[in-house]
């Protein structure tokens, strides 16, 4: 292999010098220097133009004046520190006025005394807009998911009952026996009951989605899971239940109060409903912090679920796990919906026979 | 007599169910069961029981603990077993067209019946499954 045709593989392999990014050079106020082609290429402008202007009001945007000169300022005092560490993301526009995205990274350097800047800048339009599309794939994909969840349910959850009293009705009104219809009749009041339940949970689901402006405080944890169990008081002193609470790792929240009540008051009443009857239910209720973000977990020593069978489904509306009077199957479905409609995330470890924990990451 | 066995959670509907299985004038024995897993289990320990054995299942598909389609994985299984030829229908409130597909994935699914059952369709499918289901 001859050298040249070496070095043209190894261009291929590496980035070559045109790929780097467009430099200019302003001295220690911030006064554009040098202009590149490149320069002249992306802004508009030939040198004769900006040589000697003020490098911030001519490519920054005025929003952004104020931070520049902010951080000159900075280099002013420091003199040799980075101006910037990293290269930032930030808009610029060129001759045109149109503004663009643009990563810009700026290195201080001294030459026989002098102060300068170099600045580093690249064109990001293009890869914003890859990831601006990406973003969107994945919320219209997620969107979808819901759209499809929700027909799901109305063709069954909702369905269901309505079939029922239809064909109730149809009974009753063939039916020439005053007892046997009384007897039909008295049957309508549980469906009705349970259309109702499912109707409002769907109203209130589709409320929490659409619900993007609701209003967050600061929310004591503690002063919450005391209304939690609070209310969950009976059920509490009939199971002889254990409930060990600890929020000293992260004792506030910033989250809408009525959110968080309904979670803990979910997740609590779960490991309730499906304590073992084996031992004493002990249900452990904690924060912790983990890179930042508040998780809180909710474990308890009950009946325990095979995941391996149910993970897809565990938040579904309407799956129930266990076979127990009062549940529907609409508790943990909320429960997902109200964290991810504040950009959270749940998810459940298990074993069964031994007990299950769930865990809530909230997004800061 | 038929046997037919009711696989589904909703009270309602088995009650339902049960009006329009006598209505549709047929004497047949009706099993409940609330759910897949109660149902598998007892198919299971009566395999080799034709005596035991349903004629028909009528096989709902939201179910707690197992639902339908669960119980239909291991339906598959079991079936080869099972000593008496057994007719199943999917009964659903589902009409969700996805669900239909799927259920032709299972070639031991006669049928989806969409809820509400007609007493027309449910004479039928109790005249038609043989009187003689027995396997050797």
């Amino acid at each position: 292999m001859s050298s040249q045709r070496k070095l043209n593989k190894d261009n291929k392999r590496h980035p070559g010098i045109d790929d780097l990014p467009l430099t200019i050079v302003l001295d220690g106020e911030g006064v554009i220097l040098q202009w590149s082609s490149k320069a002249r290429a992306m802004f508009g402008w030939n040198n004769r133009e900006v040589i000697g202007l003020p490098f911030h009001k001519t490519i920054l945007p005025e929003k952004h004046h104020i931070d520049f000169l902010k951080l000159l300022a900075s280099y002013e005092r420091s003199s040799t520190e980075h101006l910037l560490h990293r290269a930032i993301e930030i808009s610029a526009c060129g001759k045109d006025h149109a503004e663009f995205d643009i990563s810009m990274g700026i290195s201080p350097v001294i030459i026989s005394g002098e102060r300068f800047c170099i600045c580093y800048i690249s064109d990001i339009t293009e890869r914003k807009m890859v990831a601006s599309k990406m973003t969107l794939v994945k919320q219209l994909s997620e969107q979808n998911t819901q759209l499809i969840d929700f027909c799901n349910i109305v063709s069954h959850n909702l369905r269901a009952p309505l079939v029922n009293m239809s064909m109730l009705v149809d009974f009753i009104e063939r039916s020439g026996d005053p007892g046997e219809q009384k007897m039909l009749i008295s049957k309508l009041r549980p469906v009705l009951e349970n259309l109702h339940a499912t109707f409002n949970e769907l109203v209130e689901s589709i409320q929490i989605k659409q619900n993007l402006e609701i209003e967050v405080e600061d929310i004591q944890i503690q002063e919450c899971m005391r209304r939690t169990l609070d209310g969950l008081q009976a059920e509490i002193v009939k199971l002889r239940a254990h409930i060990k609470a600890d929020f000293s790792e992260a004792p506030v929240l910033r989250y809408p109060p009525k959110y968080l009540y309904s979670i803990l008051h979910n997740l609590v009443s779960n490991s309730l409903k499906y304590h073992s009857p084996k031992r004493q239910p002990v249900i452990t209720v904690k924060t912790v912090k983990v890179d930042g973000r508040i998780v809180l977990s909710v474990s308890d020593n009950g009946l325990g679920i095979d995941l391996n069978k149910h993970r897809h489904n565990f938040f579904k509306i309407g799956k129930v796990f266990h076979r127990h009077p009062h549940a529907k199957g609409f508790g943990l479905f909320m429960t997902k919906t109200q964290i991810e409609a504040m950009g959270g995330r749940i998810w459940v470890e298990s074993v069964p026979d031994e007990g299950t924990s769930f865990f809530v990451e909230f997004k800061n | 007599m038929k046997s037919i066995f009711l696989v589904d959670d909703d009270p309602i509907f088995v009650f339902l169910t049960r009006m329009i299985i006598s209505s549709a004038g047929t004497t047949s024995e009706i099993s409940e069961f609330s759910d897949g897993q109660m149902a598998i289990d007892f198919l299971n320990n009566n395999a080799n029981s034709p005596e035991f054995l349903p004629d028909i299942i009528f096989l709902d598909l939201s179910m707690p603990v197992m639902d339908g389609w669960e119980f239909l994985k291991e339906y598959v299984l079991l079936e080869p077993r099972l000593k008496k030829r057994i007719t199943l229908y999917i009964v659903s409130s589902s009409i969700s067209p996805h669900e239909v597909e799927r259920a032709k994935t299972f070639q031991v699914v006669s049928d989806f019946l969409i809820k509400p059952l007609e007493e027309e369709r449910v004479a039928e499918i109790i005249n038609a499954s043989p009187d003689a289901g027995r396997r050797l």
